[in-house]
């Protein structure tokens, strides 16, 4: 299992695409330091924080007329607002980076063929399957983690302490957002393993965040959704667990996670068990 | 007795309504270049699947390496393949793919890969891409990963296809090299017949996923040799008067056919028997080419 672990990086670090998902997450990060707000690819981000400054008191025109410049000057000037912890919130749009990951990881083996060389001479299936996803989990958690720190100093760097939480914090928020990171991989690893050819993957697995929302919001134009599970979707758990979470909030969206992460794995690999591979 | 490398009983697989493959057996020995012959869709492939796990089977069994099938999955690293097409990744080089399934196999010797790619003569354009590769280029990589990493069997799934015939050649003589200086047993697969029949010691011939035989070389040459086909009602009898009148390169094919491989003329040989009360019922010359006899083969199970 090592070896295949190891081998599968040797192949990463010879293709473009990881060095293209992290630019991706470069480019994500500078938007948000730059425009001092968390950006939001697809789908909706609703800040944690309040920001209390000149913005509040400015009319609807004056908002519009305002340049990226002077709003920047404004929320630069901003107390307490700390824009790494709210960019960290936002971090369901890693999901869109992640996607890169298992596809070339996994579903480019398939769609070449190339893993019938692995399999009908390497290592067994069980083997094989464990492999990459520990691969895709170590891959995503690198992304995950560089994501953070790319944040933190690039917002010291670009605007200042004022904006800035102190390093012990950012940690702690990404280590209290690695089950639900973990669950956002396992379903892009279980749909891997499931639909086997990247294009088909890349076709179910971009707009899948916003057909879990739109189905959400389907759902609750029927039947009433109680408040709080809402609190239990990925996106809204990924944005609470940067904001002081209570230690029972911790648990249960845990537990969450943990059945998203089983499900969508068992659901790969009893698949995967069975397939005929071309 | 020589050991059993692979060994099928009853295999078989259907996809829904469709059959595959009906009740294979066969056997390959350790040394054996075992030649797979059918048609497109006969099930050669779909066997070399199933022994490598790259699908299930629907029923049956098999042992490589006297292991059974779960067992078997310990032996992989024994078995080098190329099944269907060569398949690797298009944007690293020939050398580079290699490498990749040498880390995967845990190969910590690095000249292996330069001696595959060497064997197959692609050593000079080891650093280029796969994806500028030609189908015959593509195709000795395939090969060259099969044997990377010094198999006991080697699997091979239409190796020469799309190969000129030099390289052919010379492909030819690397299966022979591998066999008799390695020790390794190759499983061939093709349904050009005449390249198999040089290499190969051992045959199974298949048609629509059911066995149609199974045959030594000798036994193959000696079906398709010229000879006079008696057919008569007495092949002991008939039997006698040849061995009498001083024939002994004949053979008793059934109960009604007795086949002459000596230059015997049929006129002569039909007035000796009926001298002799022995019923003929026909005399003709007969032998066949490898293709006629496999033709003949599908012929028969129609």
């Amino acid at each position: 299992m090592v070896n295949m672990i190891k081998a599968d990086f040797y192949r990463i670090s010879k293709s473009m695409v990881m060095f293209i998902a992290l630019a991706f997450v470069i480019f994500m990060a500078a938007v948000s330091i730059y425009f001092v707000e968390p950006g939001s690819v697809g789908v909706h981000y609703e800040s944690g924080i309040a920001v209390e400054n000149e913005l509040n008191e400015m009319s609807p025109e004056e908002l519009k007329d305002l340049s990226t410049g002077e709003y920047r000057e404004i929320m630069l000037r901003t107390e307490g607002y700390a824009l790494d912890r709210d960019v960290l919130a936002a971090n369901i749009n890693l999901y869109y980076v992640f996607i890169f990951a298992a596809a070339v990881i996994i579903t480019v083996d398939f769609s070449g063929s190339c893993v019938k060389n692995t399999l009908s001479s390497a290592i067994s299936r069980r083997k094989y399957f464990f492999s990459k996803l520990a691969t895709v989990f170590l891959c995503c958690l690198v992304l995950f983690f560089m994501n953070t720190y790319i944040i933190y100093f690039g917002n010291i760097i670009f605007n200042g302490d004022n904006l800035a939480s102190d390093v012990g914090t950012v940690t702690k928020i990404t280590l209290l957002q690695i089950p639900p990171a973990l669950a956002l991989t396992s379903i892009l690893t279980g749909f891997a393993f499931i639909l086997r050819k990247t294009a088909v993957f890349n076709t179910l697995t971009i707009p899948f965040m916003m057909i879990v929302q739109l189905l959400m919001n389907l759902i609750s134009a029927f039947v009433k959704i109680p408040e709080s599970a809402y609190n239990y979707e990925l996106q809204r758990m990924i944005t609470l667990l940067a904001f002081d979470p209570s230690k029972e909030y911790i648990l249960k969206s845990y537990a969450v996670c943990a059945v998203i992460i089983v499900l969508f794995n068992l659901a790969g690999w009893l698949t995967f068990k069975k397939a005929e591979i071309k | 007795m020589r050991e059993i490398v692979l060994q099928t009983k009853g295999l078989s697989k259907s996809y829904k309504s469709f059959t595959a493959l009906d009740g294979v057996d066969m056997t390959v020995y350790s040394g054996d270049i075992y030649g797979l012959i059918g048609r497109n869709g006969a099930g050669k492939t779909t066997i070399m699947k199933i022994v490598t796990g790259l699908t299930e089977k629907s029923g049956g069994e098999f042992e490589i390496f006297s292991k059974k099938e779960k067992e078997a999955e310990n032996e992989k690293r024994r078995i080098g393949c190329l099944i269907e097409n060569p398949a690797f990744f298009g944007g690293l080089t020939a050398y580079q793919n290699l490498k990749y399934y040498a880390m995967q196999k845990g190969v910590t010797d690095k000249n292996q890969i330069d001696k595959a790619l060497e064997l197959v003569d692609l050593t000079d354009v080891k650093n280029k891409k796969f994806r500028k590769f030609s189908l015959g280029m593509k195709q000795r990589l395939g090969i060259a990963l099969a044997v990377m990493d010094n198999p006991d069997l080697m699997i091979l799934d239409e190796p020469i296809n799309g190969l000129d015939p030099m390289a052919i050649s010379e492909i030819r003589e690397t299966f022979r090299k591998l066999s008799s200086e390695h020790g390794i047993t190759l499983i061939i697969s093709s349904h050009i017949l005449s390249e198999l029949h040089m290499i190969a010691n051992r045959f199974l011939f298949i048609d629509k996923g059911r066995i149609l035989k199974e045959i030594t070389k000798e036994e193959l040459d000696l079906e398709c040799m010229r000879c006079l086909s008696i057919k008569t009602s007495d092949t002991k009898r008939a039997a006698v008067v040849i061995e009498e009148n001083g024939i002994t390169d004949y053979k008793v094919i059934d109960d009604s056919e007795i086949r002459i491989y000596s230059g015997a003329k049929p006129e002569e040989l039909n007035k000796l028997l009926i001298k002799n009360d022995v019923n003929v019922s026909g005399i003709s010359e007969s032998g066949i080419s490898l293709e006629d006899y496999f033709k003949s083969l599908v012929g028969e199970v129609k």
